[in-house]
């Protein structure tokens, strides 16, 4: 049946089976491919991206339960042409490695500035998202630079 | 984790004699379970001849292997045995293995000897490069500044790639289910560091790399199943795993540029458990350190 809700801004309608990941649908449904596919059950955290503001787990949250709430992935971070300050504090402090992570990783920070503007290492130790590369040192940076701004 | 290659597991054996305060001798015998390096190692081995072996092991094995120390008759063997485990060369390839046990032995020699690690080593290293590295970490830690019950420094070397590496952690493992790095500093001569920014990013993701293998992110077989399914059991390290602190000291240069990418994992693994040792009053000798 068809759900529709808010994708980054503009109201999505897709018809596609109620518990089907919402991942798969922004991802092969919607070609909205910044949330990535890491581990699908919702403990690697690559996909991670905001619903009604708060960092949630796409790969294990079905679209159902998305339906008339605001979804926001990476693609829609930035106000048009001007980077949210996490992006830009990302660019500063050169963080990305291989990048496959960066998006749920500036998705996780964004959202932890938005509860906690001036955050402590204790707060910042709470995001669970992996990252192969081991950017952690400069994620750490960048949040602390982005709560600055 | 349950269809991919794994790193090799090894088993190792170390011999050091000594007489007066000298090493005679330095003797390392390494059993590993085959490592299949048919998917694509590409030129480094092809080019001595590898294919022509028939493994990529050895001759892998023979190339990054180097004698730090002055520790006289040295030797170091490989012996691969075929357990039909899907298995592929993982960040550092042996030397993330060789060179922790042989930097946890230096330790363990300096301790016989009743001499600071630090020092010790600095006696008898062979390169002024490699002690170049030692002296910077030494100061910025510094070494030997005073650390709680619990906690410690400890440090590790390596040389390959023609580069050479030294990292200095400092471990707390007061809470013995989750020991934590807590500052780490790095410095490392890369001969010319193309990229400082690029370097000094290498350095610190071989650091999440090395503490996470060594202390608690490890793959076990259950009935000959891979027990781990996911980052669920698989505990490589978040954000909370990491140091708040980490310096990487990129010396300014000494020659042609050298690689980084690698270079790290043996080091930082070796200080960690290096740290995790003097932490604990324990021996490191089954990896990770946290079963």
């Amino acid at each position: 049946m068809p759900y529709s809700f808010d994708l980054n801004g503009e109201t999505v309608t897709v018809d596609v089976p109620g518990d089907a990941a919402l991942l798969w649908v922004l991802r092969d449904t919607l070609g909205v491919t910044g949330p990535k596919y890491g581990c699908g059950v919702g403990v690697c955290r690559a996909c991670t991206s905001h619903l009604d503001g708060v960092a949630f787990q796409p790969c294990t949250t079905p679209v159902g339960d998305c339906a008339g709430r605001a979804v926001t992935t990476i693609e829609g971070l930035a106000d048009g042409d001007v980077l949210h300050p996490v992006q830009q504090a990302w660019i500063d402090e050169d963080v990305a490695q291989c990048g496959f992570c960066q998006p749920g990783q500036i998705m996780a920070a964004a959202a932890l500035l938005a509860a906690h503007p001036n955050p402590t290492d204790a707060d910042i130790d709470g995001i669970e998202n992996v990252c192969r590369c081991g950017t952690y040192v400069r994620i750490r940076r960048a949040i602390l630079r982005a709560a600055g701004t | 984790m349950r269809h991919g290659r794994l790193r090799p597991a090894s088993h190792h054996r170390a011999r050091a004699t000594h007489l007066l305060g000298q090493v005679l001798s330095y003797e390392h015998r390494m059993a590993s379970v085959a490592l299949d390096g048919s998917h694509g190692l590409g030129e480094l081995l092809t080019s001595v001849g590898a294919e022509a072996l028939g493994a990529v092991g050895p001759a892998m094995f023979r190339l990054s292997q180097t004698d730090l120390y002055h520790f006289g008759v040295q030797s170091r063997a490989l012996r691969e045995v075929d357990l039909a485990v899907p298995t592929g060369s993982w960040r550092s390839g042996f030397s993330g293995q060789v060179r922790t046990v042989d930097e946890v032995m230096v330790d363990g020699v300096a301790r016989t000897l009743r001499r600071d690690p630090v020092a010790f080593r600095r006696a008898r290293l062979r390169s002024a490069r490699v002690r170049a590295v030692l002296d910077r970490v030494a100061a910025a830690g510094p070494w030997g500044r005073p650390m709680a019950a619990g906690t410690a420094q400890g440090v590790g070397l390596h040389a390959e790639y023609k580069s050479v590496v030294a990292f200095l952690v400092e471990l707390d493992a007061r809470d013995a289910a989750r020991p934590r790095v807590t500052r780490a500093v790095a410095a490392v001569d890369v001969g010319r560091a193309v990229n400082p920014r690029g370097a000094e990013a290498q350095l610190q993701g071989a650091l999440v790399d090395a503490l996470s293998e060594t202390l608690q992110a490890g793959v076990h077989i259950d009935g000959g199943a891979v027990r781990e399914s996911s980052y669920t059991d698989f505990r490589y390290a978040r954000m909370r795993d990491t140091p708040v602190q980490v310096e990487v000291h990129v010396l300014p240069p000494t020659g042609e540029p050298g690689g980084a990418g690698e270079l790290g994992v043996p080091a930082a693994s070796a200080a960690v458990a290096n740290a995790w040792a003097r932490a604990t009053g324990t021996l490191p000798r089954q990896f990770p350190l946290v079963p």
